[in-house]
């Protein structure tokens, strides 16, 4: 019975969805394409920053057990079998002495983000000397507490990425959450929610990022998330709330409802979708700022202690002013991040926004 | 307009109460006061007596919310209580970190506006050409490169390596022994490199900004009816979308009197330019509460009064807006 209606329907050349435009228009755009693709260098750099440069090997097999050592820079419990065994962190002799017949795959480059390597830790490798400038065996240079800085810069772009998508998540899922109650509901939820994101607004984001983290005693990066995701939300509120309060007079919204869809249903199925184009722009933006807030407050002394950053690196520049590559190398690494974040998020802009599709200039 | 503003200072000092109850709290919970502070310092020794008497005085004895009803009592009578660490009023460290501040502030300001135009302009009325493509590139990139980062990069560039500029700080140590000329240049020279890091971001954005209203206006039809009937291009350009640009960029300026002000902690601190952005910063380090809810309270109160600049500035500009009717 049906099948006539479908051969009938298959004949009408179907229209682009909407994504498929914008990512049809996004690809014309060769400089958003490059700083996509640099993001996704630096997501791969990030993901297999303990394979790229390490001082435990990516997997070793020792007295019959597979082991992973490098999983350590994530969480200790994957060197527990060797800290018991006491290798103090030297696994190339260890291995070799208490098991003739293991086998270790080591990472690309031998070095450590978090401390200095030790002489005989690795064959031909000597005591890392401190600021030491660019050399073969250190990439980067060594800052001065002799660690290796290309180490640590490899291993800053995991915190960089992080901080980024954990944050902007954060403030994404508490932006959407108000502005869509305020534009959806209206009425008082409205005036609420809006005085709510003016006060926020208001206080000096500094003033109040370094407030917050000051009343951590013990920081860690996820700290760092959170104040950053808690402070940033403002921006996508206030245009979650305009797009919501544009869409919910439309007709297929006033047809939902007489059909009897439930609020929730109707917010996050009716209207977030086709927020969501508008929104994603100050989000990209937002993973800029945030990934400069990380790095702004490491610099400033306030990042958390145990995690290698980009911002740490340029804070021990600063003490140190004659090391050059203590400041070249990381402030690079943070300007072509923060410009490739913001160019992705302008060619989204531009793919998604139909007024600025042509091109925008006026001839 | 009277309605609106009445409306907007009463809204305005409840958030500025919201504000300062947030901050107080948060500040009040850092671990640590700033006799904890005080302590560090092997040579420093209080009795317990001695501890409580400066909790009583330092008002820490207090649970912080009734120390911030009595902070607020103060602050609404003109008194924002005595720096702790410098043993000075509020105000007068306040007014002290001010020129400093300005002397960077004011030519950065005055410098982004006054090139952000004719650069904003040239790019929009020229959009697609192959120099406004390179113009718009440069100041793409320098938007997106973070100050800190700058400042570095300068300071490393030209005060290290080249030694043309001072490292840090606001005068020489000979300048007491200079002649008034001399002490001008003194400062002048001390400013140079910070007020460059202050001024291309902006720098930056504004002409982005200008550049983006005029594209905006070039497509209105005026702008096709001013061509249709045989205006000159040059009169197009300055008479009927300039000046239709002005309105975005008025809201614009109002905004950012704010960071007149404020100054930047980051630029401050690298070098150690003794403003209020950098006290701002030591004394959240060494717990001075007063002056913390101090310069917060500045900071805040730029910020609103900014903010209802621009609205009314716009209204002022653009016959089109009624305050009051909403």
């Amino acid at each position: 019975m049906t099948e006539p209606q479908i051969t009938e329907l298959k004949s009408i050349p179907k229209s682009p969805s909407f994504w498929k435009e914008a990512w049809r228009q996004f690809r014309q755009r060769k400089l958003a394409m490059l700083s996509l693709g640099f993001v996704l260098f630096l997501s791969i750099v990030a993901l297999f920053a303990p394979a790229i440069s390490g001082s435990k090997p990516i997997v070793c097999e020792y007295k019959g057990t597979i082991y992973f050592p490098m999983l350590s820079y994530y969480s200790p419990r994957f060197e527990a079998t060797f800290l018991n065994e006491n290798f103090f962190g030297n696994y190339y002799d260890n291995l070799k002495e208490n098991d003739p017949d293991s086998w270790a795959i080591w990472p690309l480059h031998f070095g450590d983000p978090n401390r200095p390597i030790d002489p005989n830790e690795w064959p031909d490798y000597p005591r890392t000397p401190q600021s030491s400038a660019p050399n073969s065996i250190n990439w980067f240079g060594t800052d001065s507490r002799a660690t290796d800085v290309f180490s640590q810069m490899v291993h800053g772009t995991r915190t960089a990425l992080l901080v980024g998508f954990v944050s902007m998540g954060i403030a994404s899922v508490i932006g959407i959450t108000m502005g869509g109650l305020a534009g959806y509901f209206g009425g008082w939820t409205d005036s609420l929610i809006s005085r709510l994101i003016e006060v926020v607004m208001c206080i000096p984001t500094l003033v109040l990022i370094l407030a917050l983290i000051a009343v951590i005693n013990e920081r860690t990066i996820w700290h760092m998330m959170a104040v950053i995701g808690a402070t940033g939300w403002t921006g996508i509120a206030r245009l979650t709330r305009a797009e919501f309060l544009k869409l919910k007079t439309m007709d297929f919204v006033s047809a939902a409802r007489v059909l009897g869809v439930g609020h929730i249903r109707i917010m996050f199925k009716y209207l977030l979708p086709n927020a969501l184009a508008p929104v994603l722009v100050p989000i990209t933006f937002g993973i800029a700022a945030a990934i400069l807030i990380e790095s702004a407050l490491s610099f400033l002394g306030f990042g958390p202690a145990n995690s290698p950053s980009w911002g740490k690196l340029l804070n021990s520049g600063r003490q140190n002013l004659e090391d050059w590559w203590l400041i070249l190398f990381p402030g690079f690494a943070i300007f072509l991040t923060v410009l490739a974040y913001n160019l992705i998020g302008e060619g989204l802009q531009e793919a998604t926004d139909p007024r600025l599709r042509d091109g925008g200039s006026m001839e | 307009m009277i309605s609106f503003l009445v409306r907007r200072i009463a809204i305005g000092v409840v958030t500025l109460m919201l504000i300062t109850f947030i901050i107080f709290g948060l500040i009040r919970n850092m671990p640590g006061t700033p006799i904890t502070m005080d302590l560090q310092d092997p040579e420093v020794q209080f009795s317990k007596e001695r501890i409580a008497q400066l909790e009583a005085a330092y008002g820490l004895d207090k649970p912080w919310p009734l120390a911030y009803v009595h902070w607020l009592g103060n602050a609404v009578q003109g008194d924002l209580g005595r720096s702790y660490k410098q043993k000075i009023g509020v105000t007068r460290v306040i007014f002290d970190r001010l020129g400093p501040t300005l002397l960077l502030s004011v030519p950065s300001l005055f410098l982004a506006f006054l090139l952000s135009i004719p650069l904003g302009i040239y790019a929009g009325a020229n959009a697609g050409s192959r120099n406004e493509r390179i113009l718009s590139t440069i100041l793409y990139m320098l938007y997106s490169l973070p100050s800190f980062v700058a400042a570095l990069f300068l300071q490393l560039w030209l005060a290290v390596y080249w030694e043309w500029f001072p490292l840090e700080g606001i005068q020489s140590n000979t300048h007491n022994s200079m002649s008034s000329t001399q002490q001008v240049f003194d400062y002048l020279w001390h400013a140079f490199l910070p007020v460059i890091c202050l001024t291309y971001g902006s720098l930056a954005y504004d002409s982005r900004f200008v550049r983006a209203n005029l594209q905006e206006v070039l497509r209105q039809d005026y702008i096709r009816t001013a061509k249709a009937k045989g205006l000159s291009p040059r009169r197009v350009m300055w008479q009927h979308a300039f000046r239709n640009t002005l309105i975005p960029f008025v809201t614009l300026v109002g905004l950012t009197l704010p960071s007149l002000v404020s100054g930047s902690v980051i630029i401050e601190g690298i070098f150690s330019w003794p403003g209020m952005g950098l006290e701002l910063l030591q004394s959240i380090t060494e717990r001075d509460y007063p002056v913390v809810m101090g310069i917060t309270l500045v900071y805040s109160v730029m910020t609103l009064i900014s903010q209802l600049l621009a609205d009314v500035f716009y209204a002022v500009v653009d016959p089109r807006v009624r305050l009051d009717n909403n």
